[in-house]
């Protein structure tokens, strides 16, 4: 089982950099997460502009980056609660089902198939994000990681409480941010921003993915696989051959964002802190590390960019 | 940069001093004073998280020392957060809600400025996210937030869901709790929760010989202790200043500002190094007895009434309470107690008149006017430097020490207003 701290990004830690650059434009580009680009939505007042390689991670961005506004409307919200109530179960009486790496309870599966089937599902892009959303947090909570589920709340107690929780995450900053799946460098290039921020994933690639993440990806893919939505070749969260590749890699993909002024690098792997910093230095910008220990036994590293 | 005092008071007077049980005396009192709803609430919260530490199996003392200490000081960001919003009853709007989520950071800034609790100030910063994501300040999910911020969190939780008021019954404590488990709080530690509990342990806030072992393992660490007495005094000078910054600004400042003006004075009376140091403590941390006193009065506009006064008179009071248990800090307590007491014995809270009042103090008190006359915006006109001589002579003459006040120079206030500016 994979560590889901070094899947988190702790955007806290680079906040202070990020507030000299009010009314402008940020880049996020990111991997797997989704909480990095919600903190950087609701903290600062500037544009935010995402990129992600998962579709789970994309329908996120859509619903809570892309889109400003809870969309449900009170209708919607009676008939997901209507059909919650009719399909009622207890987790500890429900038989586990195993889906592509993780285990649900088979009442929550059927509960989501019938909210798939329903026509607000379908409505826009923006709705389906939502809803997958709302889905995502259900399943979060009947997750099974070993032995019986025990969660305490029926279905239709659980669909209540988080139909009245998923509103508070909705909110505008007043800008039009823009959510992207798999950018491309001529549009990259294209982009006019100040700050490009980049969860910059291990060499090695993504071997798993910690089973909350997983199970996101699920609900939007029924037949998702790490390797296989990654496209061919190298790519952001692919599994590298050596790190000077992945070194050539990065600078050819960050040399079409050379017009961004600010550059912040979530690095998880230490080791390639001095690799980065030279190819930072050889496209001619200077750089900063700096550190923040999380647990005794991890730390998260930043590197801070420049033009020279 | 306190070295001469600290050798003196803790070298040579005091060298036995229990420097990391002071530090934890003198926070526990800054704590009780801030939190104005239930003084006990982070007494228990602190207790509860050492024991459900121990409970899930963490034996090493430093880590559990840190989870105390998270616990104890989870709050103290609330300190920057207004009595209005505080105090609200209702719903938070939006805009409320966002400023009182800062509480968390201003809570690990704070503890920060004590590098041996570097530990407990990023578990303070984390103690309001929740297992599904939706917490603050960075919605870390499930496991990414670290175990020992999970403890703080859902100890506070379970204290907020005690102290609910007449309509919290004990018997529906744990109901409550299973029912955000796996919503709020990782499923795995509410159940050692429930059974601390029905055991009696999370209602005692006794401290038990053995939770007393984790906090004395703090004081038998060398390198604590090391870092500690390397820095000590300004240790706990920046601590309480960042904790009176995020309370009053001003007031920080201000004190920042009388530190200096004290340093200048207590230059041309020829004072020892020891005393010099000694009042500049001393003038940095004199108003830190504002942290308790709310937010309605300072930032009042006006003219405070009777009862108002009252109240903000008792700042010296809680300063000296704050610092009290700090064994080496005693003529520091003494200037900070009395740095309103006036010459002609009309100040408080003594009453103390003439050579009775300590001399650091009628050196403070002059330097406080001083400022206050100048910058401040609660006094309401202010004078140009070179105006504040013939004040402090001709209009408060009988306010101060003549013998002191004949050292204090204009010039002194020029360069202050100069530095302000820069």
């Amino acid at each position: 089982m994979c560590n889901s701290i070094e899947f988190a990004t702790f955007p806290h830690f680079f906040s202070d950099t990020l507030r000299f650059y009010r009314h402008t434009n940020v880049v996020y580009l990111n991997t797997v997460v989704g909480n990095t680009e919600q903190f950087i939505k609701r903290n600062f007042r500037v544009r935010v502009i995402t990129n992600t390689v998962l579709p789970g991670a994309y329908e996120y961005d859509l619903a809570l980056i892309e889109n400003d506004r809870f969309l449900l409307s009170n209708v919607d919200l009676r008939r997901i609660q209507q059909l919650a109530d009719v399909m009622d179960f207890d987790a500890s009486q429900s038989e586990a089902v195993k889906r592509n790496g993780v285990m649900l309870p088979s009442g929550f599966c059927e509960y989501e198939r019938e909210i798939k089937k329903l026509p607000v599902f379908d409505r826009t892009r923006y709705h389906r994000a939502t809803l997958h959303y709302f889905l995502w947090h259900l399943a979060k909570y009947y997750l099974i990681n070993s032995g019986p589920n025990d969660r305490g709340l029926r279905l239709s107690e659980a669909v209540r409480f988080y139909l009245r929780e998923i509103k508070r995450p909705f909110r505008s900053n007043r800008e039009v941010n823009e959510s992207y799946q798999r950018i491309d460098r001529e549009t990259l290039e294209n982009i006019a921003a100040r700050v490009l921020i980049v969860d910059v994933p291990p060499a090695q690639g993504y071997g798993a993915l910690p089973p909350f993440i997983q199970v996101r990806e699920v609900l939007v893919n029924e037949q998702f696989s790490l390797p296989g939505i990654l496209p061919s070749g190298y790519f952001f969260g692919s599994h590298f051959d050596s790190e000077d590749d992945y070194i050539d890699w990065m600078s050819e993909f960050l040399s079409h964002c050379q017009h961004m002024h600010l550059w912040l690098l979530i690095v998880r792997d230490v080791a390639m802190l001095k690799g980065l910093g030279k190819m930072l230095e050889a496209m001619n910008r200077r750089s900063r590390s700096f550190s923040h220990p999380i647990t005794e036994a991890h730390s998260f590293n930043y590197l801070v960019s420049q033009p020279a | 940069m306190f070295n001469e005092f600290f050798s003196e008071q803790y070298g040579r007077r005091n060298p036995n001093a229990r420097l990391f049980h002071e530090l934890l005396e003198a926070t526990s009192r800054v704590v009780n004073l801030v939190e104005q709803k239930d003084a006990q609430h982070s007494d228990r919260v602190a207790l509860n998280c050492l024991r459900l530490a121990r409970r899930v199996g963490i034996s090493d003392q430093i880590t559990l020392a840190q989870v105390y200490f998270a616990g104890l000081l989870h709050d103290i960001g609330e300190i920057g957060v207004p009595d209005s919003l505080l105090y609200k009853k209702g719903k938070l709007s939006e805009e409320e809600f966002q400023v009182l989520t800062t509480h968390t950071a201003v809570g690990q800034q704070i503890a920060s400025q004590i590098p041996v609790l570097a530990t407990a100030a990023r578990l303070i910063l984390w103690h309001h996210e929740r297992w599904d994501g939706t917490g603050y300040p960075e919605g870390l999910t499930m496991d990414e937030t670290p175990m020992l911020a999970q403890i703080v969190s859902l100890c506070d939780a379970f204290d907020n869901i005690r102290r609910g008021g007449l309509f919290s019954k004990p018997e529906d404590w744990d109901s409550e709790l299973m029912r955000f488990a796996g919503i709020q709080f990782n499923p795995s530690l509410v159940r050692p929760l429930i059974e601390l509990t029905e055991e009696g342990l999370a209602d005692d806030t006794e401290c038990s010989p053995e939770d007393e072992e984790v906090l004395n393992a703090m004081e038998l660490q060398e390198d604590v202790i090391a870092q500690l007495r390397e820095d000590y005094v300004s240790i706990i000078v920046n601590f309480l200043l960042a904790l009176l910054e995020a309370k009053h600004k001003e007031s920080a400042l201000h004190s920042k500002r009388v530190a200096r003006l004290c340093q200048r004075v207590g230059e041309q009376m020829k004072l020892s190094e020891q005393e010099l140091q000694t009042l500049v403590i001393a003038g940095n941390l004199h108003d830190i007895g504002k942290v308790g006193i709310p937010n309605s009065i300072l930032d009042k506009p006006g003219m405070l009434n009777d009862m108002e006064y009252k109240v903000i008179q008792k700042h010296p009071q809680y300063a000296a309470t704050i610092l009290e248990p700090l064994s080496g800090f005693s003529e520091v307590v003494a200037a900070v107690l009395h740095h309103h007491e006036r010459w002609n014995g009309c100040g408080y809270p003594g009453g103390l008149k003439g050579d009775d009042i300590p001399l650091l103090a009628r050196v403070l008190h002059l330097c406080d006017l001083a400022d206050a006359l100048t910058h401040l915006r609660s006094v309401p006109k202010h004078f140009a430097a070179e105006q504040v001589r013939y004040v402090i002579e001709d209009g408060f003459g009988s306010y101060f020490d003549p013998d002191i006040s004949r050292f204090f120079e204009e010039d002194a206030l020029e360069v202050e207003k100069l530095e302000d500016d820069a």
